[in-house]
């Protein structure tokens, strides 16, 4: 029997909020991108493919729409620059920085957050989405290799090579702040 | 000794995977999806219920003025072609053309 959106929300709603969370680090522009997924997975329930996994799909949806609105944010923000250029810089308001949204009291724990995202921030797409899907959502390699549509070996060599990244760029970051 | 320091902070930042906190419920989540997708769905009756038969009332007033054009324009160019072979024969006759002629070149 076929789901409802409604169940399909109640079921999928926190993952798909966390997963967006990951990515655009702020829970307002995590809440607009969730809605998103969801407004197409309504759209295009009827012609989902029963072979493939609901929640693979749904995931591989609100993957595509995370990274999609990183790129259009690039692309407004680098807009902005530019019209700053030109003397125009009030005109246009500026992007807020993410930050919100992350309950912790700790300021050395939100410190180390704060790092982390910055260097999540700085890999490729395949490589982010690999470690977000595996650190964060603690989804199994079959499973990101099916969202992902790649094989288990490429997810493995993408973590691989995005924790290598990640340790690149701290240790760059704090041979310059220490 | 800078060296050591710099490796623990990057293990307890890559550490902070495991320590990061998921966003609260909102409650209010889905009533807002609900609200959006109706929105949604009046917009495209409206574009279904206005917009397409005014698309198709144009396309079909298109159509009649093409097709009433190219009649004109058929009649137009036939009027022209009998014209232009009126003259024709009018100039043939003018310089017997319709007659035998003799070939002023030929001596013989």
């Amino acid at each position: 029997m076929q789901k409802t959106i409604q169940q399909i929300v109640e079921t999928y709603q926190e993952r798909v909020r966390n997963t967006c969370f990951r990515y655009v680090h702020s829970r307002e522009d995590a809440d607009e991108v969730a809605q998103d997924v969801f407004v197409q997975v309504h759209a295009s329930l009827n012609r989902f493919r029963k072979d493939a996994e609901l929640s693979t799909w749904i995931y591989r949806i609100a993957v595509n729409k995370s990274l999609d609105f990183l790129r259009y944010k690039k692309r407004k923000k680098r807009f902005a620059q530019v019209i700053s250029l030109f003397g125009l810089a009030g005109e246009i308001r500026n992007i807020p920085e993410p930050g919100g949204g992350n309950p912790h009291k700790d300021i050395e724990a939100e410190e180390r957050s704060r790092q982390l995202k910055m260097a999540l921030d700085k890999l490729p797409d395949t490589q982010k989405t690999a470690v977000i899907l595996k650190r964060f959502q603690a989804c199994k390699n079959k499973e990101i290799s099916e969202i992902m549509e790649i094989s288990v070996s490429a997810v493995e060599a993408l973590q691989h090579r995005a924790m290598k990244n990640m340790k690149k760029y701290l240790t760059a970051y704090f041979e310059k702040v220490l | 000794m800078k060296k050591v320091q710099i490796e623990q902070n990057v293990k307890k930042v890559l550490e902070q995977f495991e320590r990061e906190r998921p966003l609260q419920p909102d409650p209010w989540f889905y009533g807002r999806l609900k609200a959006r997708i109706e929105n949604q769905n009046k917009a495209s009756y409206t574009i279904r219920g206005v917009l397409k038969p005014a698309f198709f009332a144009l396309l079909l007033l298109v159509n009649i003025v093409t097709v009433t054009r190219l009649s004109v324009s058929s009649d137009t160019r036939s009027a022209v072609v009998q014209e232009q072979s009126g003259l024709i024969s009018l100039l043939a006759s003018d310089l017997a053309m319709n007659k035998p002629q003799r070939n002023f070149l030929s001596l013989q």
